[in-house]
């Protein structure tokens, strides 16, 4: 609960691979609002937007399309903007992207935007403390990406951002048709004190991946998708060879060892810990099943199945690690998916799957955690300008467009023949265009997400049947559209402290047993009264 | 009056050229100290300073009652002063001897430019080649496990990290910090060292009766100048290394306040915990001046 964790370890653990802990509203993982006020503002209109007709449908609900061939004739979905430069701040997972002297595919976008975009961005890890010291500066960009839920957060926005529900709400959207494709459930997320307050990144509801070099799983002769603990660990010992320097995971699967408990959420952060029945919510972390998944990790880590190096390894070295076939798996949030492909092209043979979690004992209902609804939105600095908030959502809209057009191309590939080559109507990154495209513009805004590999139809197949799998399992927040205080206001410095036990204890510094006091503690001095103002609010 | 005047008038170019300096000294060292005030506030960034809510002590209660975590960081903040102090601040004075006896001035020149070295380089790359060559997957351990030999287990164990961050800051900064011994090694007076060989006393004698008592004004100011930041142990050194081994080793009092104020919001909290840190630099720069004066040196200044 609550958002904390910016350090460097946060990329550390399962869900955590992303945001999980930025992101981590108390326990909606950033998915939804918990703001509570969601009443009687009114969404923008869902209008959906597409350019192409998807070979894989969006089914069940919450199911990205999938494509298996770019569209051969791209339209335009939007008209360009004029207007000055417009500056803005936003995280990125990725190396730095080459500045706009030597970025071609940045200098194309500015000309097809038909204004400059100025973007500053910092790793993810360090955004949430950037953002905080811009804030305390007073020295904002036009737009800012805001990830998770910060201190007296309603009020900040207030002070801080334009209020956009007048340019957004109902259907004053439509003046900005790509805006109007995003879907509501992540624009609900930005809604606080029944006001808009930015545009929503939006995302895939499968959350986050325990990634699979299936062709390393099946060399080896292992399934796919062990079915209980003990499946799971044998697994693990038959992919660990210290001796050839393999190991077969590069951080400790700590999200999915609790989802084989039964317990959903994201760790550390603990975003999602909450579960409720009949109106009482429970902390999960006070839960016997919690205490048995620290055993199980704790048995996990001393079973040597983990790479040596993992206390503090950064994600990107993870994700190396993974495709070097060092490590067979790494975690992160499913919107990194893609990014793989483009990482493992000298890898013969890779094909990247994505495993559920079992249950313990290999019987009763598999549990998953649902991921955010949106990676982070975007607000705008405070200003009265009409013409300039007019401008810059025309930019937000213009960054939107849907897969299929011409903006989309230029906004994934860049130009064609320099940039990126056609092959067919596939578009292929170029050595170049591969760093220049690293640009988090997508964290800014983009559009729905879709499934799509150009000239990799497993890969299609593979992130489509992963989500077909998964999506169904996901097990709603109790949380979401609820508002704590307490959790805005005090949660994130005893929620650190508990994060600092729970490493301890993983690392096996601390016995197991050291738990139970931090976790007691945590309750007595924030965790009784969220659960009150959770129950209160739930019972209205 | 008259002569102020002839004096101010005597050095403005030296007043002119100082002024920069002060200037900047003014605005980024002595008017952020005004931001103290977060110290005594329920500090919200989006309100600022001019509107947070002022709450007296209350930012000071987990120093007043002692809790654990921020006695665990002060305690470990300690242990660390004080290995640095004692072991680490007279290695750069050794390795100075032993450059100043080097006879050879090719060579003196050459081991000087290797061990400037590693000063330029940051943090990052520091942490990053130990852990690659004393890492559990690094290079040693990968060696040795080729070799079937056992490993060693040198990143991640905690009772190790202090000896690890100590031999880091070694490795990087002992060939720097030997300049300005050196400097005041170059100026050991020739004709004492001189006499003392026609009274026929031996090297380690020359060492301690001549060299030593020369450069040991300089010993001294480094020595408080060090004292007054000594509570600063490295933040950036030890939160890249702080999850390799869990808080309870690593939390020291700058990553209490970057965990506590930057990643958990309690600002005022982390506030208050800087400041006492910062006072109780200042008095220990104060108590080793008077001390030095006791001593009979000059130490950094005189009233």
């Amino acid at each position: 609960m609550a958002p904390t964790l910016s350090r460097r370890r946060v990329l550390a653990l399962g869900a955590a691979a992303g945001l999980g802990p930025l992101l981590g509203a108390c326990g909606d993982g950033g998915s939804s609002s918990s703001n509570g006020s969601t009443g009687p503002v009114k969404l923008p209109t869902y209008k959906p937007v597409t350019a192409a007709t998807p070979d894989l449908a969006a089914e069940p609900a919450g199911v990205s399309p999938g494509y298996f061939t770019y569209p051969t004739a791209s339209s335009a979905a939007s008209q360009p903007v004029q207007g000055e430069a417009v500056t803005a701040l936003t995280y990125t997972y990725d190396p730095i992207a080459p500045a706009l002297g030597s970025n071609p595919y940045w200098q194309n976008l500015n000309d097809k935007l038909g204004t400059e975009l100025k973007i500053t961005y910092v790793a993810s890890a360090d955004y949430k403390s950037r953002v905080a010291t811009t804030i305390a500066g007073g020295d904002l960009p036009d737009m800012v990406a805001i990830q998770g839920v910060v201190q007296q957060m309603p009020a900040m926005l207030k002070t801080t951002f334009t209020d956009l529900t007048e340019y957004l709400s109902g259907d004053a959207v439509l003046a900005y048709p790509n805006l109007a494709g995003l879907p509501t459930d992540a624009w609900r997320s930005v809604v606080y004190d029944q006001r808009i307050w930015g545009i929503p990144v939006p995302r895939a509801r499968i959350g986050t991946v325990l990634y699979t070099r299936a062709d390393l799983l099946a060399k080896a002769g292992l399934s796919l998708q062990p079915t209980s603990w003990d499946e799971f660990k044998q697994m693990a010992a038959a992919l660990t060879d210290e001796r050839a320097g393999r190991w077969a995971f590069g951080q400790i699967p700590f999200n999915t060892i609790l989802e084989m408990n039964g317990i959903t959420g994201n760790w550390p952060g603990g975003a999602g810990a909450w579960q409720a029945k009949d109106g009482v919510f429970t902390h999960t972390g006070t839960t016997p099943q919690f205490t048995q998944a620290l055993q199980d990790t704790v048995e996990l880590v001393k079973s040597g199945v983990i790479h040596p190096d993992q206390a503090g390894a950064p994600n990107t070295k993870r994700n190396q690690w993974m495709l070097a076939g060092t490590t067979s798996f790494t975690i992160g949030l499913y919107a990194g998916w893609g990014k793989f492909y483009g990482q493992a092209k000298d890898v013969p043979g890779f094909r990247l799957t994505g495993m559920l979690s079992p249950t313990r004992d290999g019987t009763g209902t598999r549990v998953r955690t649902p991921g955010p609804t949106l990676s982070s939105f975007t607000a705008i600095a405070k200003t009265d300008d009409a013409n300039r908030i007019k401008q810059i959502l025309q930019v937000l809209n213009w960054l939107c467009s849907p897969f299929g057009s011409s903006e989309y191309l230029a906004l994934r590939y860049g130009v064609e023949g320099q940039t990126f080559n056609r092959n067919g109507s596939d578009p292929t990154l170029t050595e170049g265009g591969r760093s220049q495209t690293l640009l988090p513009v997508r964290y800014l805004a983009e559009a729905s997400p879709v499934i799509y590999e150009p000239g990799n139809r497993q890969a299609v197949q593979d992130q489509y049947d992963h989500q077909v799998a998964g999506v169904p399992l996901a097990v709603p927040d109790p949380t979401l559209g609820l508002y704590s205080e307490t959790v805005a206001s005090k949660a994130a410095s005893e929620q650190q402290e508990l994060d600092s036990v729970l490493l301890e204890i993983q690392l096996g510094n601390k016995p197991v047993s050291a738990w139970q006091p931090a976790i007691k503690q945590f309750m007595d001095r924030v965790g009784n009264k969220i659960k009150a103002e959770y129950e209160e609010q739930a019972g209205r | 009056m008259h002569s102020q005047r002839n004096r101010w008038r005597r050095d403005r170019v030296l007043l002119l050229l100082a002024l920069p300096g002060v200037t900047a000294l003014l605005l980024f060292h002595y008017l952020p100290l005004g931001g103290n005030i977060i110290a005594f506030q329920d500090f919200q960034p989006f309100l600022g300073i001019w509107h947070s809510p002022y709450v007296g002590l209350d930012n000071f209660e987990p120093v007043l009652t002692g809790d654990p975590v921020f006695l665990n960081a002060l305690v470990n903040t300690l242990i660390i002063t004080l290995i640095q102090v004692v072991f680490v601040f007279p290695l750069p004075i050794c390795l100075a001897l032993i450059l100043n006896a080097t006879i050879s001035e090719r060579l003196k020149r050459l081991t000087q430019s290797i061990l400037y070295m590693p000063h330029f380089l940051s943090w990052v790359i520091v942490v990053a080649l130990f852990q690659q060559m004393f890492g559990n997957g690094g290079m040693l351990n990968g060696w040795l496990r080729s070799a079937d030999l056992s490993t060693f287990h040198i990143v991640g164990v905690p009772e190790l990290f202090k000896l690890m961050i100590t031999s880091q800051v070694i490795w990087k900064d002992t060939g720097w910090s030997t300049i300005i011994f050196l400097a005041a090694l170059s100026r050991v007076d020739p004709a004492q060292m001189e006499a003392a060989v026609v009274d026929g006393a031996s090297a380690v004698r020359r060492l301690w009766h001549v060299t030593l008592p020369s450069i040991r004004a300089v010993i001294v100011l480094l020595l408080i100048l060090r004292l007054g930041d000594s509570l600063s142990v490295g933040f950036e050194q030890i939160i890249l290394q702080q999850a390799q081994v869990g808080a309870g080793a690593s939390e020291v009092l700058d990553t209490y306040v970057y965990n506590h104020g930057i990643v958990g919001g309690d600002w005022g909290t982390a506030a208050a915990v800087g400041l006492i840190k910062g006072i109780v630099g200042v008095a220990l720069v104060l108590g080793a001046n008077r001390a030095a004066h006791a001593l009979g040196e000059q130490g950094v200044y005189t009233k």
